[in-house]
């Protein structure tokens, strides 16, 4: 449920990216990891995006972050650039891979990003709300991060990315290392997010919780987007859709 | 801005708890070989204590400093850290200034044991040894500066290159001292600006000690130099948050 006390009311932010090339530069040259990428995310809905791995969902967030530069190509979240929007109104966002700080503990995890969410009206509560969040009771407290299993590291990286409850939230395979449980609460926690009108980035390989969640879905595929669902005539697609969009090759 | 959560003492202790182990090691290996160097050598005691406490703080501004920026850069922690809306350039001057207070509460505290330690030995100094601490402080934050300046630039190898910086330049500056006619006065003034402020930190000590008079001019090339490297860091962090070098720095 959304706190009132937790932060004052962030506009709403519309996802626009058109023709988005990236590249990354090699030894010998450079690899092209996005050749015209379009899509739009609205608020208070959730964009699913799906593809092959290293077919570039990654990158494409990365700069929705404004942390890789695109060769081409434009990305507006409401009316700015990304850096410029992450400074001024930060962006939830749970990377795929993530190497915690030694030392610190999952309750000094989530107070540092209480204290870098500028506008939180209570920290206190909001720090207790994102223990809650994580699903993680006392005994996690003073648990080093570091120390924890995956899942529960998994845990702590969405509840930072929610503390301040941005209006965009970018996530990178967050069912990944999941117990059942816990990939039930993920699902309620995305459900919360939109409900309150942020918009919501996701990106997954499993389709059974895309299919549960996205209201839009695009695949990448050699480096561009196709958008999946919904369809032009605005009917939606079913899993069994979405799975078969991929051709297998079987030996 | 509400009120932070983490208190300053938190976070200066959280850095201190991640480099806890080489701290307690460097600090260890410095005071047992002090202790070993002290026995028969009692009226030079002040100068080999004050060396082994300038290694202390040295040796922890670099340990708590060099690295700062890169290994966050490497490991993913600026992608957890600048996803909240924070400028990146304010948030690792901020990490620096914590790094500061933490090396400086390790530094006080060797001093303060150190002067227990010879008090109880009844050695009697001519000059009391926290007299020397400021010279001591000063030196470490120049090492910590440079240590800053590099540290957006060098993943590997940080803290290998601050010590060269900093002792390479000590030499090359005591040199210089001492062969100032090998050298016109137009160069010598340039050489100085760019090499350890030696010369400038001694005449601090000598301040401090009641045998010196100027303090301004030397203090103020300190503070230019330490500010250079400051400045030199501050840019790394522009450079590699900036315009997507967040991503390259991750190799990617």
């Amino acid at each position: 449920m959304h706190s009132p006390t937790e932060m004052t009311r962030r506009p709403d932010v519309r996802v626009e990216v058109r023709d988005l090339r990236v590249s990354y530069r090699r030894m010998w040259g450079r690899d092209l990891a996005l050749d015209g990428v379009s899509l739009e995310a609205e608020p208070g809905a959730v964009t699913a995006i799906i593809g092959r791995n290293g077919a570039g969902k990654s990158t494409l967030f990365r700069a929705l972050l404004g942390f890789q530069a695109p060769d081409q190509g434009e990305i507006l979240l409401g009316r700015l650039a990304p850096a410029e929007y992450r400074r001024r109104h930060g962006i939830g966002y749970v990377p795929e891979t993530l190497t915690y700080p030694r030392g610190w503990t999952v309750a000094q995890i989530l107070a540092r990003g209480v204290d870098l969410s500028s506008d939180v009206a209570d920290p206190g509560d909001a720090l207790g709300r994102a223990m809650e969040r994580a699903n993680l009771g006392p005994e996690y407290f003073r648990k080093r991060v570091r120390r924890c299993s995956k899942g529960i590291q998994q845990r702590v990286k969405l509840a930072f990315a929610l503390t301040g409850e941005p209006a965009l939230v970018v996530l990178d395979e967050p069912f990944s290392n999941l117990d059942p449980p816990s990939r039930i609460a993920l699902r309620d926690r995305i459900v919360e997010t939109r409900a309150r009108g942020a918009t919501v980035l996701l990106a997954s390989h499993d389709l059974s919780e895309v299919e549960r969640l996205a209201d839009r879905v695009y695949r990448i595929e050699a480096g561009r987007t196709e958008p999946l669902m919904p369809l032009e005539d605005g009917s939606e697609r079913s899993w069994g859709a979405l799975e078969s969009s991929f051709e297998v090759e079987r030996p | 801005m509400s009120a932070r959560l983490l208190s300053l003492p938190d976070r200066v202790g959280l850095l201190s708890r991640a480099q806890a182990q080489p701290l307690l090691i460097t600090v260890g290996v410095i005071g047992a070989l002090t202790t070993l160097m002290l026995s028969g050598r009692r009226e030079s005691w002040l100068d080999l204590v004050g060396a082994a406490l300038l290694l202390v703080g040295a040796s922890s501004a670099i340990l708590l400093t060099a690295g700062l920026v890169a290994r966050d850069l490497i490991d993913g922690g600026a992608q957890i850290w600048l996803q909240k809306p924070v400028s990146p350039l304010a948030f690792y001057l901020a990490r620096f200034g914590e790094a500061v207070l933490a090396w400086s509460s390790v530094l006080v505290l060797a001093s303060l044991a150190a002067r227990l330690a010879t008090g109880a030995l009844g050695w009697q100094a001519e000059v009391d040894l926290l007299v020397a601490l400021p010279r001591i402080w000063l030196s470490s934050f120049v090492v910590a500066s440079i240590a800053f300046g590099l540290s957006p630039w060098l993943v590997r190898g940080a803290s290998l290159a601050t010590l060269l910086v900093w002792l390479g330049g000590m030499v090359l500056e005591i040199e210089l001292a001492v062969r100032t006619e090998l050298l016109g006065p137009a160069t010598n003034p340039l050489l100085r600006a760019v090499l350890f402020p030696e010369s400038a930190l001694d005449r601090v000590a000598d301040f401090a000690a009641g045998t010196g008079d100027a303090i301004l001019v030397p203090l103020a090339r300190i503070l230019a130099y330490a500010l250079t490297w400051i400045a030199l860091g501050s840019y790394g962090v522009a450079r590699a948050t900036g315009h997507g070098g967040l991503a390259r720095a991750q190799g990617d």
